[in-house]
């Protein structure tokens, strides 16, 4: 009896002292985005077809901090989907319905993109809800151990993220809120600049159970006078049976059945123009055995990805109002299409994919191609932005292919009215040689490829 | 005649001399002012811009002139920190999820929207580190403020090295406390560029401390910002850690 009243006391002690020292926030933002698209049609006379759509996004946060030692967190995302944007939510669903025969390829292309889990679908609407973050962490005098779904962010750069391997930004949509992924993070701290990181991340593939797809890794991240360095070091594991052949299982053979090695390195400089890069070599195992890169020649240029920027102000003389500017190159040596591949059309078993629209595209993908986020090398991305003052900006942006010639150009207007309330109007207009003449090789970033002539957005966000 | 005017100069010179003295020994004062072992408090932040009102709120604590960590608490920035460690500064934000560097020609943009900078928030060196200061009138305050009417010497600082932010400032010392009941900062063309508007202070030790200031960008259109801190609690223990990776992406 008095074990059981001395029980039920220091539970009670405990739960008032941390109640007493917990505080719980909950955040976030609610965004409505409008979306008036001139589509491709790809038959007729393609003229093009209008299309328009609405998201409503609520990215929802809750976090606690229990007592100076733990701290939990929560957030998802919710969305209503109507028109051109549940082109996202047809393929998924259609995936999902036939799951048990989901094709390999789209499975992966799938997984590597950012779709949300389709839960109702309604009068008006498709609603879907995904669960962004889902973590504790306990914070010691010595080490920090962070679990659940949480983001290992890595690099410096601010478009082209090669480093950022583990919960990569989406170069098309880079205000997404990157996935998050199952992961055990321990940082330790030896000096009050200086960090060093062991994670180790759950395979991509949810269901799989023997071991294989794990990702192991440390890194860290230290300043020296005015530079920024990071370092990584990550073993990923075969995503299947070591050295299993993977048509064996059904899968397609880009699928990696061998170790890999990560080496990534970041900087950021602290001179008066912003100066950062991000290189990351990436050396598998299968491609040194098999002394093919995934169905290419082997060069050591293939498992390299690296990035390069400069960004700086200029101010407008005698006003609040100045220039930023930002320049990146990138290259992409694994990219899926060589520098003598002038037609997109090699990554297709048809060449009916130029007739065919975005998303029924991917059924004529050609399997033994190892999807990827670019399909070529060498990229630049330009930003110019006005900030007329703090609350209002013009931005044009210049996302530009080097290797086909073909390019994104953006133009945005950012205003905050008033305090936590921002409205951005954006255009999006993909060029491409196909602009000179249709018979032409259609370019990356091309209308043919991305499936449209021109984009307008406008979005309303409310922080809370 | 030359003998005369030999006198004269020399007479001169001493008497420069002596107010030179006595504008460093108000600027180390000055600089004494703002030098504490450790503070900790709450603040707020009200930007006034073109009709708008925006309201920032935060907690805070620093060390000496170097260290300082500050965490945002209004719903539209929660998560958002700040952190100056031996003078470099770093952000932390839930959208980054990463710690960032604040460097460079970033500096000079406006902290969280206001008529602060980062280089004006991050401002490691001293006065008398940085400027020549020389007395250039002794005069009643006669900004609208609660100090209105105070005995105040008018300081002249110019910059010993051409790596300083603002090349010249005035600054309005109350004779009686030392403090800096106004500073205007100026561009190497002469233009005026901010401008700090003491409204309130208060003695805590032996320090007349500032716990509400106005500040304006002169280059922003119709804007100011309002600085407001309470709870200020002197010489707290701080942690070692209190300014570190760790902390920030706590």
């Amino acid at each position: 009896m008095i074990k059981k009243i001395l029980t039920i006391s220091i539970t009670l002690f405990c739960l008032i002292n941390i109640s007493a020292k917990s505080s719980v926030n909950f955040y976030g933002e609610l965004e409505s985005t409008f979306d008036s698209t001139h589509k491709r049609e790809y038959k007729y006379n393609d003229i093009g077809l209008y299309s328009w759509g609405v998201n409503n996004y609520a990215n929802l946060k809750i976090t606690s901090r229990i007592n100076d030692f733990i701290s939990f967190g929560i957030a998802f995302n919710v969305n209503t989907f109507s028109g051109n944007y549940t082109d996202q939510y047809k393929i998924f669903y259609a995936q999902t319905a036939i799951s048990m025969l989901i094709d390999p390829v789209e499975y992966k292309l799938i997984r590597n993109n950012y779709f949300s889990i389709p839960f109702y679908y309604k009068s008006t609407y498709v609603g879907s809800l995904d669960l962004e973050r889902l973590f504790f962490k306990v914070s010691t005098t010595e080490v920090d151990i962070e679990t659940g779904l949480i983001r290992i962010a890595r690099g410096y750069s601010y478009f082209f993220k090669p480093m950022d391997i583990f919960n990569p930004v989406d170069p098309f949509n880079p205000n997404a809120r990157p996935q998050g992924k199952i992961a055990l993070k321990t940082t330790f701290y030896p000096a009050d600049l200086w960090s060093i990181e062991l994670f180790a991340i759950a395979p991509d593939d949810p269901i799989q159970q023997n071991g294989w797809g794990f990702k192991f890794g440390s890194a860290t991240n230290f300043t020296v006078d005015r530079f920024n360095f990071e370092f990584l070091y990550s073993l990923f594991l075969p995503e299947i049976s070591y050295l299993q052949k993977p048509s064996d299982i059904g899968l397609a053979d880009s699928v990696n059945n061998d170790y890999s090695h990560i080496f990534g390195f970041s900087m950021k400089a602290d001179v008066e123009i912003g100066l950062f890069t991000e290189i990351l070599y990436r050396l598998d195992q299968k491609t040194i055995r098999e002394k093919n890169y995934y169905g290419k020649e082997l060069y050591f240029f293939r498992g390299l990805e690296a990035s390069i920027g400069l960004d700086y102000t200029i101010p407008v003389a005698n006003t609040d109002s100045k220039f930023y500017l930002l320049i990146e190159y990138l290259f992409y040596g694994s990219g899926m299409l060589d520098f003598d591949e002038k037609d997109i059309g090699e990554l297709y078993i048809s060449n009916d994919w130029k007739k065919t629209d975005t998303y029924n595209r991917l059924s004529l993908f050609d399997e033994s191609k190892k999807p990827l986020y670019f399909l070529r090398h060498n990229y630049i991305f330009g930003l110019v932005k006005y900030i007329i003052n703090t609350y209002v900006s013009l931005s044009a942006s210049y996302l530009f292919g080097i290797d086909d010639q073909s390019a994104l150009l953006s133009f945005i207007i950012d205003i905050e009215p008033f305090q936590a309330f921002s409205i951005a109007i954006s255009a999006s207009y993909p060029l491409g040689w196909e602009i000179v003449n249709n018979t032409w090789y259609p370019g990356e970033f091309g209308s043919t490829n991305s499936g449209y002539i021109q984009k307008y957005k406008i979005s309303g966000k409310v922080k809370f | 005649m030359k003998l005369k005017s030999m006198i004269f100069f020399w007479a001169l010179f001493i008497l420069q001399n002596a107010f030179s003295q006595d504008a460093l020994t108000i600027i180390r004062k000055l600089d004494n002012n703002e030098v504490f072992n450790a503070i900790q408090y709450e603040g707020d932040m009200t930007i006034f811009i073109t009709g708008k009102k925006i309201i920032k709120t935060f907690t805070s604590y620093a060390k000496g002139r170097l260290n300082y960590y500050i965490e945002f608490t209004n719903p539209d920035d929660l998560g958002t920190k700040y952190m100056k460690k031996d003078g470099n500064l770093f952000y932390y934000s839930d959208d980054t999820e990463k710690v960032i560097p604040i460097t460079g020609h970033m500096l000079r943009e406006s902290m969280m929207g206001s008529d602060l900078s980062y280089e004006d928030a991050i401002e490691n060196e001293t006065l008398e580190s940085q400027y020549n200061a020389k007395i250039i009138d002794q005069i009643k305050f006669d900004s609208d403020t609660k100090f209105k009417g105070k005995d105040v010497w008018l300081l002249e600082l110019n910059a010993k090295k051409k790596t300083v932010s603002y090349p010249k400032e005035l600054i309005w010392v109350d004779k009686e406390t030392f403090a800096a009941l106004k500073i205007e900062r100026f561009a190497l063309s002469g233009a005026k560029l901010k401008e700090f508007l003491l409204l309130d202070a208060e003695w805590i030790g032996n320090k007349y401390f500032a716990t509400e200031m106005q500040i304006k960008d002169l280059l922003r259109k119709d804007s100011r910002t309002l600085f407001k801190m309470k709870n200020i609690k002197m010489n707290v223990q701080i942690p070692d850690d209190a300014f570190s990776l760790k902390r920030l992406s706590r």
